[in-house]
């Protein structure tokens, strides 16, 4: 157990929400795609996180994302005959991104992140507090 | 008399002189000790300043890599400190002692 495997593991998890929360920015960026009919078109991304062992230690273990996969869930479709992306019942098909959903999971990954972030902070203050035991 | 006096003599010259690196049990002494330690330092050092060059040069890496980089180096070298000061404070007790 190394002085700074706390940092390492607390590293590990912001790297892990950032990733999160970059899939969530692509989510939300992508969330008006269309697509003509029979074309591919955007489907969510979610990341998958796995616990990862850290260096010396087979009990203690940071985390990674150990796979980013797309949501299944058929597009959205919304009628308007008047797109370009109009099948031909007039449906258009949306990707299939709900906003709001989104938006609960950005702030999930942010607290997630901050979390962590109170953690490496504590771990730093504690050393910092146990180095003034000599003064 | 003289007699005694060569007893003494090879007493001396028996005492075998202890060298200082034993105090260590495995061979390694105090300052060995404190040479890896300021070379490990000095990694995290020098680790904390090639991803604050590669962050700055707009590299793929994370911020908070860098900032927990330069943290790591800055504990090692207030502990590093910590322990500077523990021996000079040590070696100016031994200095002040009235002989």
């Amino acid at each position: 157990m190394g002085l700074f495997e706390s940092f390492q593991i607390s590293g590990s998890a912001l790297a892990a929400e950032r990733v999160r929360m970059d899939l969530i920015a692509a989510n939300l960026a992508n969330a008006n795609n269309t697509a003509r009919p029979g074309d591919e078109i955007f489907q969510r991304k979610l990341a998958l996180f796995q616990s990862v062992p850290v260096d010396g230690s087979r009990d203690i273990s940071g985390v990674k994302v150990s796979a980013i996969v797309s949501d299944k869930t058929p597009p959205k479709l919304v009628y308007d005959p008047s797109h370009p992306h109009a099948n031909d019942e007039g449906m258009v098909a949306y990707a299939n991104v709900n906003p709001i959903l989104e938006m609960v999971d950005l702030i999930a990954a942010s607290r997630a992140y901050q979390a962590n972030l109170a953690t490496l902070e504590t771990s730093k203050e504690i050393m910092l507090r146990a180095l003034q035991i000599s003064t | 008399m003289l007699h005694g006096i060569n007893q003494i003599d090879m007493l001396v010259g028996k005492a075998q002189t202890q060298p200082l690196r034993q105090a260590g049990g495995d061979g390694s002494s105090f300052g060995d000790f404190l040479t890896e330690a300021l070379e490990k330092i000095n990694a995290l050092g020098e680790e904390s300043q090639s991803k604050q060059i590669a962050f700055a040069a707009g590299e793929n890496i994370e911020l908070h890599e860098v900032v927990i980089a330069m943290e790591k180096y800055s504990i090692a070298m207030d502990l590093m400190l910590a322990v500077r000061n523990k021996i000079l404070e040590a070696y100016q007790e031994i200095s002040r002692m009235p002989v």
